[in-house]
């Protein structure tokens, strides 16, 4: 995918029949094997689903951090959904995890602000799992700030949070700042599991059987970000 | 000798620097803390009153929790004998959960259970570990985000300037 300001973003594709496109983000922890293999089910269940995964982080030169997050450029987040809409000519839902909602959010917002009624109508929503969505890490005892986007942030949004999680105790408060925006959000906890459950180095049985079940994860989400439409 | 006091300076400059990792309070009066331990005993932070208590908001799948909990045992032994105790408030697990933890880690402290998240919400705590030192009417004198070697001198020395 070429970008406007001349970057090329290298993007894997899982082709499937049907009308709904995901694009997966990276996250904190990269763009790696799990998401190409949960992309490859997803779009082999011949449930009208096809997955692209675009390489925000490697087409900028940027480390697998948290820290990199704030470096994707929400343009070129925002051109990459625009490309999607119309290269697809598919409905198109955004995913991703932990820090990775950030620039996500920033280039979905910036898509629907340029985009007429119609295209609108083409953007599903967002699956966010376990997003860190405070502007700076929250100091004990002291309020969280979230960071703007969230308040900003007016179309659906899924979120999945892992129960073994500090983000689960927050996660009423997060969807009440989500509201701000007149977003229609909606959430699950997914019991026995962390945050970054699918990338984790020491996962657990019931982190591993979580990660099998990603694709019908991402289905749930999708058939609820619909229904809230 | 030029290198030799490279390496003191480094020594001190990283010494202060865990010292600093400690932040003042400037928050307002301490919130509630009253929770059962793993033997379902009820515990209240005014039944602490005349002890610097830290507590600390912890949980089973937190690496820099496990981390740091032989650093915090060993800071108990250095501080024998004084009024100085640790609540570690574990982050709505399981007691079973948190018993399998206690074969793989020693952890001998006061392990409470805030198992509705009541007390991390009113301590407002949203990442794990974070530490609250208390000083002997209560107060919280100062708070810390992320783990620690809580036997470093330096924090040693905090908690014994707080020590009636």
């Amino acid at each position: 995918m070429r970008m406007s300001t001349g970057t090329e973003i290298s993007l894997r594709t899982f082709p499937g029949v049907g009308d709904t496109l995901m694009l997966g983000f990276p996250c904190d922890e990269g763009l790696g094997a799990q998401e190409a293999r949960s992309s490859q089910a997803l779009a082999g269940l011949g449930l009208g689903l096809e997955a692209w995964l675009p390489d925000m982080l490697g087409s900028h030169g940027l480390p697998v951090a948290s820290s990199s997050m704030e470096q994707i450029p929400p343009e070129e987040v925002a051109e990459v959904i625009d490309q999607a809409v119309k290269l697809s000519g598919k409905r198109v839902v955004l995913v991703t995890t932990g820090r990775g909602a950030v620039p996500i959010l920033q280039g979905a917002r910036i898509w629907l602000d340029r985009a007429t009624p119609q295209e609108r109508a083409a953007l599903i929503g967002a699956i966010l799992f376990s997003p860190d969505l405070y502007s700076v890490k929250p100091a004990p005892g002291v309020e969280a700030r979230y960071h703007k986007i969230v308040a900003q942030t007016s179309m659906p949004v899924f979120i999945y949070q892992g129960q073994r999680s500090p983000g689960r105790w927050w996660l009423e408060h997060l969807k009440v700042e989500f509201t701000r925006g007149g977003s229609r959000i909606s959430s699950k906890v997914l019991p026995n599991v962390r945050g970054f459950f699918y990338a984790a180095q020491d996962p657990t049985d019931e982190e591993k059987a979580m990660t099998e079940r990603l694709p019908e994860l991402i289905l749930d989400a999708i058939k609820q970000l619909e229904s809230t439409r | 000798m030029k290198r030799l006091i490279f390496f003191i300076s480094c020594l001190f400059l990283l010494s202060s620097a865990q010292a600093l990792d400690l932040k003042p309070w400037k928050g307002g009066p301490t919130p509630p803390l009253a929770l059962n331990d793993l033997n379902g005993k009820p515990h209240k932070l005014e039944d602490y009153r005349g002890k610097v208590v830290m507590v600390q908001f912890w949980a089973t799948y937190c690496p820099p929790c496990i981390k740091e909990m032989p650093s915090m045992v060993r800071l108990e032994s250095r501080l024998a004998g004084k009024p100085f105790v640790i609540l570690a408030v574990n982050m709505g697990e399981t007691k079973n959960e948190i018993l399998d933890f206690q074969k793989k880690v020693n952890m001998d402290f006061t392990v409470l259970m805030d198992n509705d998240g009541e007390a991390l919400a009113a301590w407002k705590v949203f990442v794990a570990p974070s530490s609250f030192l208390l000083d002997t009417q209560g107060n919280i004198r100062y708070t810390m985000q992320g783990g620690a070697e809580w036997d470093a001198p330096e924090y040693v020395q905090k908690i014994r300037e707080m020590l009636p």
